[in-house]
């Protein structure tokens, strides 16, 4: 039963991602997806509402400070590409690497979340808050629920740069990290279309 | 091979910012900047998720979701623009 190509289907037994060329795990592509589809359900409504107000969307629109949703998107996507070098890392078994490249990655959470509340504050002290127009309440929603995406892709990113020397001893250790990073560029790819929706279009 | 993914993206971000900041290409700038959004995603798809490496299904899946979220938004600026005209 040691032999590698008898390995169990149990997904827990640690021989089984051996078995599976994949990426992670079904059930985290699948929660991805279901959170996928409630954005492009807000997409909807919010390009649905914007028809009927274009003027007053538009006129919003101009109070926002574009250089934050740009500095925000150049952020998010190093980040992920950091990730993608932890996950490598991982692959080859090298934790001082993991722990180096989550770090940095992390570091640029945090920006992401300072930039954020520095954003929020300055619109707030402008008298624009979720209740001054359609358009601000999206504005808020939008970027708040897509703040708490990032804010627990962060928690999995450190739980996983602390952990980073089981890289040598258990492969579920990689494939929950492979999980992590699946999760993190879906929060990437959500901004990159946030940013235009929101602050171009 | 992800640092050069990187660079294209970062690339590809700057260069939708200035079409943008410019107003480089009038009324077609939302297609084309909401285009390089989508492009971008599908580079984080299949490069940084390895959705290759995937079951076929999410990869279908998670492709056809760019499409849709991106003709989502130039669908609706248009019509929304058609409207005021």
């Amino acid at each position: 039963m040691n032999h590698p190509d008898s390995a169990p289907d149990d997904p827990r037994s640690p021989t089984f991602r051996h078995d599976q060329q994949q990426i992670g795990t079904d059930g985290l592509w699948l929660f991805v997806f279901i959170d996928m589809v409630i954005f492009t359900l807000i997409f909807f409504v919010f390009m649905t509402e914007r028809l009927d107000e274009y003027s007053l969307f538009k006129s919003s629109q101009t109070h926002l400070n574009e250089i934050f949703g740009l500095c925000n998107t150049l952020v998010l996507v190093t980040s992920s590409w950091l990730v993608v070098e932890a996950v490598h890392a991982a692959r080859r078994g090298a934790p001082k690497i993991i722990a180096t490249r989550l770090a940095l990655a992390l570091v640029c959470g945090l920006m992401f979340v300072a930039s954020k509340i520095i954003e929020y504050r300055a619109k707030i002290l402008l008298g624009f808050s979720p209740a001054t127009n359609p358009f601000f309440s999206f504005y808020y929603f939008i970027t708040f629920v897509h703040f708490l995406h990032v804010v627990a892709g962060m928690m999995f990113l450190n739980s996983y740069r602390q952990r980073s020397i089981r890289c040598l001893d258990s492969p579920a250790y990689t494939t929950g990290l492979e999980n992590v990073g699946v999760f993190w560029h879906y929060v990437d790819v959500l901004w990159i279309f946030i940013f235009p929706l929101l602050y171009l279009v | 091979m992800p640092f050069a993914i990187w660079l294209i993206l970062i690339a590809c971000t700057l260069a939708s910012f200035g079409i943008f900041e410019r107003r480089l290409l009038g009324p077609l700038s939302t297609l084309v900047i909401v285009t390089i959004a989508a492009v971008k995603a599908r580079l984080v798809l299949r490069h940084f998720m390895e959705a290759a490496q995937a079951p076929g299904k999410w990869r279908f899946l998670y492709e056809t979701w760019i499409f849709v979220a991106a003709a989502i938004i130039v669908i609706g600026h248009y019509v929304a623009l058609m409207r005021v005209t």
